[in-house]
């Protein structure tokens, strides 16, 4: 079932002598081989000097993403880069999940040093760990539980209270407290104070109305099918949004892209500026 | 007289919250059902979903949170009651991590009624975590190699509803679902490079955005927050969760209109006593 | 004089702290009544589960009156419940079938090479070793800049060639398409002119043109306004639709 690409350059080589399943003993070896591989390259690493750290920064920036734009540029017929398109995804997709302990670690670090500093309001940090591991225990208990046993609706039942009784409604409500602030909000700041404003006021009221029924019963006389149609809110809603504003935001849109090209480019070819960019090494 | 409407400009907020909570709490207890406008985008998404050629897959790409789920539950839930009916296979995909489990539960909400079964109607590919573009560069390649089981651990290749879909030309449209701009890398990765129709459900605050892309006929469907998920249920004749809330929704938007109205009057009425107080000086 | 007013209000108790007390009293009678009038009704673990997470959202909703220990315990719990859902859902739906099967049951030995690589994140906790994690991200920036070309190609160039309308009528065209046609390509032109900061706006012919893009602007932000509302509107519509019909069952 599975749909092989065309080899890529070197890939029938690499994948026959160097990236082949082993087995037994031979499989351990090369585990602890590649572990052994990696702590020596750390190790060389560390011993670079600054200079030549920098190079290796902007060689290493520079090759990847040679990679994909070379994919991109090269024709499709004997493309010899697209084969490992899709093993590079399944790899980046691994370390991606790795990466996720830098998250974890920052806020357990925050969290702990409340707890140990006994900061004012420490016992939400210590709820944090409980929902923290419970969360944890919770979901990879429903997903091992043997099948048909009197402890998986237990597991089950538990995973529910955490995730359809915590985490869900929790998340959502957090978000619906924006409907009492954009109404506030709405209320204090927006006045009219000049032409533009009565301009964005107008549309917004248009837009607000056009999008309830409420806004359609208003011009409900007007013949659906008649000359002046297209003042009837929904069609002129419909009207603003599909013309005016799409035109607004495709030039909004041209802008970001051209910006987002050479904000890449810089970053590609390592000549972008600031505080990140230009630490020491 | 001039007082009381200067006064309109400093309302009480618990006023203001209370008038909220009731506008959108009294039309939940006495529901009216009013006639949703169905717009030319919600059609289009409609007809889209309809026309999949037989035999091809659909991706439902839940990409949104908990947070989110007011608009997006109720358009992913349409749009999958829709399949449910016209018979088409999908699989769930997200690159946001929650957005599979809550995807899942829905589809097996809406399963029970209709007689469908995971595996053989549909499979749930799960969270992708790592960069989404490249993986979705290289789920366009070979989907059994990126997504090599589901959520529940099967291999890809063991459900029926996987049978012959290799890669992306196996997809015969992709539906993406989300409150966050994630969208474009769909656009950047499946759309623009293999042509893969493309529809989206998205929140009523970067809809805006999206019309611009319904113009060039990158999107063929756009369904905006929570009037796009009543809008599809009107065309698939069904009650739910979205034409339920447009009285509320209404109610809601001319309580915001109103209060904008009274602050500007408040703001008016200030200015008239104090170019009336600077004249008498 | 409204905004002193509700400083004062959350800086101190809303009148003695025995009322505050007695109303928080209540508060709990009354949650607890409703829950116990549900459960009454309804004897499975659904509605108990159905009850935390109305306490759950009544707690988050109680900061719209006041900031409170209730609301920063269960936005605290959030953050943990959201922590560890991600952990389990990165191993189970990424590195469970893409790493550890592979693994360990097909004998794939180079796949200990990602996590390896990946340590290198993780020598941003020490100080002589952080520039490792440099050169990974380093590395990552580059293969996402290097997508740049294909991305911009695949987003923006279908944008370009349907900006070009036609102007005039001809075909089956009505004057009305015609119309909207002019009305979008004016539209792009004048916003565009707007925002090209590369000319001067002061010379006669760009000023105009980027004051009506300005003016069409405002009626692009006036449409995201007005979206915006609907959008916060329709998250809090679904809260109260879970705890009038879902957890109280006096909607349908």
């Amino acid at each position: 079932m599975e749909k092989v690409a065309p080899p890529a350059l070197f890939q029938n080589w690499l994948s026959s002598h160097i990236f082949t399943p082993l087995s037994g003993g031979t499989f351990y070896i090369a585990l602890v081989g590649s572990v052994i591989f990696w702590c020596l390259f750390l190790f060389i690493l560390q011993s670079l000097p600054s200079p030549i750290r920098r190079r290796l920064l902007v060689v290493t920036t520079f090759v990847a993403g040679l990679f994909y734009s070379v994919e991109f540029f090269w024709p499709a017929e004997g493309n010899r880069l697209t084969g490992y398109v899709e093993p590079l995804g399944v790899f980046l997709q691994i370390m991606g999940g790795f990466g996720l302990g830098i998250g974890i670690i920052s806020l357990c670090n925050v969290h702990g040093k409340a707890i140990f500093r006994r900061q004012p309001g420490y016992y939400n940090s210590i709820a944090f760990f409980l929902a923290f591991v419970l969360m944890i225990v919770a979901s990879f208990w429903q997903h091992y539980v043997k099948p048909d046993t009197s402890m998986e609706a237990v597991a089950k039942q538990f995973y529910s209270f955490m995730f359809d009784g915590l985490y869900v409604p929790l998340d959502s409500t957090v978000f619906s407290l924006l409907a009492f602030f954009i109404v506030s909000a709405a209320y204090r700041a927006f006045r009219i104070r000049s032409a533009e404003a009565s301009l964005m006021m107008i549309t917004a009221f248009i837009v607000m109305l056009g999008q309830v029924p409420i806004g359609m019963a208003l011009t409900n006389w007007i013949p659906a099918d008649g000359p002046l149609a297209g003042l009837r809110l929904e069609r002129l809603t419909n009207w603003i949004l599909t013309g005016l504003n799409a035109a607004a935001f495709r030039a909004i849109i041209f802008g970001a892209m051209v910006g987002y090209i050479a904000m890449s480019l810089r970053v590609w070819l390592s000549l972008e500026k600031g505080t990140y960019f230009e630490k020491e090494l | 007289m001039v007082d009381l409407l200067i006064r309109l400009q400093h309302i009480d907020r618990r006023i203001i919250y209370s008038l909220v909570i009731l506008s959108i709490g009294i039309p939940i207890l006495i529901p009216i059902d009013l006639p949703v406008f169905v717009s030319p985008e919600a059609k289009g998404l409609f007809e889209a979903v309809k026309t999949v050629p037989e035999g091809k897959l659909v991706i439902i790409a839940a990409d949104w949170q908990a947070g989110t789920q007011g608009e997006c539950g109720p358009q992913t839930r349409a749009v999958i009651r829709h399949l449910f009916q016209t018979g088409k296979r999908f699989a769930i995909f997200s690159i946001i991590p929650i957005g599979p489990e809550l995807a899942q539960k829905i589809a097996e909400e809406e399963s029970k009624g209709l007689g469908k079964k995971y595996g053989k109607d549909w499979v749930n590919w799960g969270f992708k975590a790592g960069s989404p573009l490249t993986t979705l560069t290289s789920l366009a390649k070979n989907i059994p190699g990126v997504v090599k089981t589901d959520i529940n651990g099967t291999p890809i290749e063991k459900l029926p509803a996987m049978k012959n879909v290799n890669d992306i030309s196996d997809v015969g449209l992709i539906a993406e679902f989300t409150g966050s701009g994630v969208f474009e890398y769909y656009l950047q990765r499946l759309q623009g490079v293999y042509g893969t129709p493309l529809v989206q459900g998205c929140t009523a605050v970067i809809a805006p955005e999206q019309y611009t892309y319904l113009q060039s006929g990158q999107l063929k469907g756009l369904l905006v927050g929570l009037r796009g998920a009543a809008e599809y249920e009107t065309l698939s004749h069904v009650m739910g969760e979205g034409r339920r809330a447009m009285t509320s929704q209404s109610l809601a938007h001319l309580l915001v209109m109103a209060l904008i109205v009274l602050g500007n009057i408040g703001l008016y009425a200030s200015r008239r006593r104090r170019g009336a107080s600077d004249g008498q000086r | 004089m409204n905004d002193h007013r509700e400083t004062q209000m959350n800086q101190r108790p809303n009148g003695s702290a025995k009322s505050q007390w007695l109303t928080q009293l209540a508060l709990l009678v009354v949650f607890i009544g409703l829950c116990a009038y549900r459960i009454h009704a309804e004897h499975n673990v659904e509605v108990w589960v159905k009850c935390v997470a109305a306490l759950s959202t009544l707690a988050i909703i109680s900061f719209i009156y006041r900031e409170n220990r209730l609301y920063r315990l269960f936005e605290h719990i959030f953050i943990g419940a959201a922590t560890g859902f991600l952990v389990f859902v990165v191993w189970r739906d990424s590195l469970q079938g893409n790493w550890w099967e592979p693994l360990s049951k097909d004998g794939k030995w180079y796949l200990i090479l990602a996590p390896l690589i990946a340590s290198m994140y993780y020598t941003i906790y020490s100080p002589k070793h952080a520039w490792m994690s440099r050169l990974l991200i380093g590395t990552m920036f580059g293969l996402y800049a290097g997508q740049c070309f294909q991305n911009f190609a695949a987003q923006i160039f279908p944008q370009i060639s349907s900006s070009f309308l036609p102007l005039w009528k001809h075909g089956d065209m009505t004057m009305g398409q015609v119309l909207n046609n002019w009305v979008f390509v004016v539209t792009l032109f004048a916003v565009m002119t707007y925002f090209f900061f590369s000319i001067r706006h002061e010379r006669p012919g760009i000023r105009q043109t980027a004051t009506l893009g300005r003016w069409l602007l405002m009626i692009a932000f006036g449409a995201t306004f007005g979206s915006t509302v609907m959008a916060r509107f329709s998250l809090f519509i679904a809260r109260m639709q879970f705890l009038l019909a879902d957890w109280l069952h006096v909607a349908k």
